[in-house]
């Protein structure tokens, strides 16, 4: 069971919290009042499910990174590299306490519980300790550009300006973590040159990956619509399924292709790996 | 829905990583783009952490099964899932 408190107290410990925020923020986040009278209820209703459910999943995935910091340094990654891990792993903290203030601003609370059990990392069994970790970190900017690509259209409809001082900085930062296997692979281009086994071993595990994201970022239906979702920045499932499935094709795979992986084809493949039973999630 | 907008966004990103490291700026960075406010501004004062906005009446007043429900129903909304294990 994963519990949470996103308000942090008056410690010592809070205190060198704060100013770590302070010193670390891209973009100043003063938030003025957010005004509820203004929406329709069940758009509140809506969003304040959407921003705790934000909450949690930010504050849960901060082990994704931590964890990763250690594949990194079995890989023999550079200290910079793994230094700005340990920067998005952090983030995702900072994250859940924004989150937490949103939520709390629409109504709701600042504390929450999932009953899930953190899972590790794979090791992913007979790979070497760099193709192990790049295979990881491509899943996770996989996943994080789609969280810039839904911050963008969400930014797109939202008005009401308490949201978008907040959804500016997270996007601020998801920036940094969308980006962060590109520059992971302009660093190792030499060591992907070298290893074509490695190369083809990495795209035929795309396929699993882009199924993977795909079935924990996707829903299918339609789902209710409230008259102000838009205002608050409440992205349709219609829309997130085409925002999903058009960065990863237009953005993302072709990215990576870049880098002689065939992200493209795995792409367009990864209905076979789903059906393989593969996924994870 | 801008589908275009978003799309020119996330391909920037995407595909100018070189231009990126050089400390060009990208499309990330320029016009009308909502990245245009993700300029860095490490100088000003995050208020809302100073000073947190007073607690609302209605705190913890929500109805916490129709959120609980609510919640349940989403997706993933961000942060990075843990990778799927390797097939044998």
């Amino acid at each position: 069971m994963i519990e949470l408190d996103a308000a942090p107290g008056r410690t010592p410990l809070a205190n060198e919290y704060r100013e770590i925020v302070r010193r670390t923020a891209r973009v100043g986040c003063a938030l003025g009042p957010f005004d509820s009278s203004a929406y329709d209820p069940r758009s509140i209703r809506r969003a304040r499910a959407h921003w705790r459910t934000r909450m949690m999943d930010e504050y849960v995935s901060t082990a994704v990174y931590s964890s990763l910091s250690v594949q990194l340094l079995e890989a023999n990654a550079s200290l910079d590299t793994n230094v700005v891990m340990l920067r998005m792993a952090q983030d995702e903290f900072r994250h859940a306490e924004l989150c937490g203030e949103v939520a709390r601003a629409l109504g709701g609370s600042r504390r929450a519980r999932r009953d899930v059990a953190l899972r590790p990392i794979p090791r992913h069994a007979g790979c070497s300790a760099q193709e192990r970790v790049l295979r990881n970190v491509l899943v996770t900017s996989i996943s994080e550009m789609y969280s810039v690509a839904y911050f963008v259209a969400s930014l797109d409809r939202m008005t009401d300006p308490y949201l978008r001082t907040v959804t500016r900085a997270l996007l601020a930062d998801e920036i940094l973590h969308g980006r962060f296997a590109f520059h992971f692979l302009e660093n190792w281009t030499d060591w992907l040159a070298a290893h074509a086994d490695a190369r083809a071993s990495i795209s035929g595990y795309l396929g699993l990956a882009f199924a993977a994201c795909e079935s924990e970022f996707v829903r299918e239906g339609r789902g209710d619509r409230g008259d102000d979702d838009d205002a608050l920045g409440l992205v349709s499932a219609d829309d997130a399924r085409e925002i999903f499935r058009e960065t990863m094709a237009h953005a993302v795979a072709p990215g990576l292709d870049r880098f002689g992986l065939e992200a493209t084809r795995a792409w367009n493949a990864r209905g076979h790996a789903s059906k393989l039973g593969i996924c994870a999630t | 829905m801008n589908k275009a907008h978003y799309l020119r966004f996330v391909q920037a990103l995407a595909l100018a990583t070189s231009a990126c490291s050089a400390g060009t700026p990208d499309a990330t960075q320029s016009g009308e783009d909502p990245a245009a406010s993700v300029a860095p501004s490490p100088t000003e004062p995050r208020a809302d952490l100073v000073a947190p906005p007073p607690p609302l009446a209605h705190e913890d007043a929500a109805d916490a099964s129709a959120d609980a429900s609510d919640e349940a129903a989403l997706p993933h909304t961000s942060g990075p899932i843990v990778p799927p294990e390797s097939v044998a």
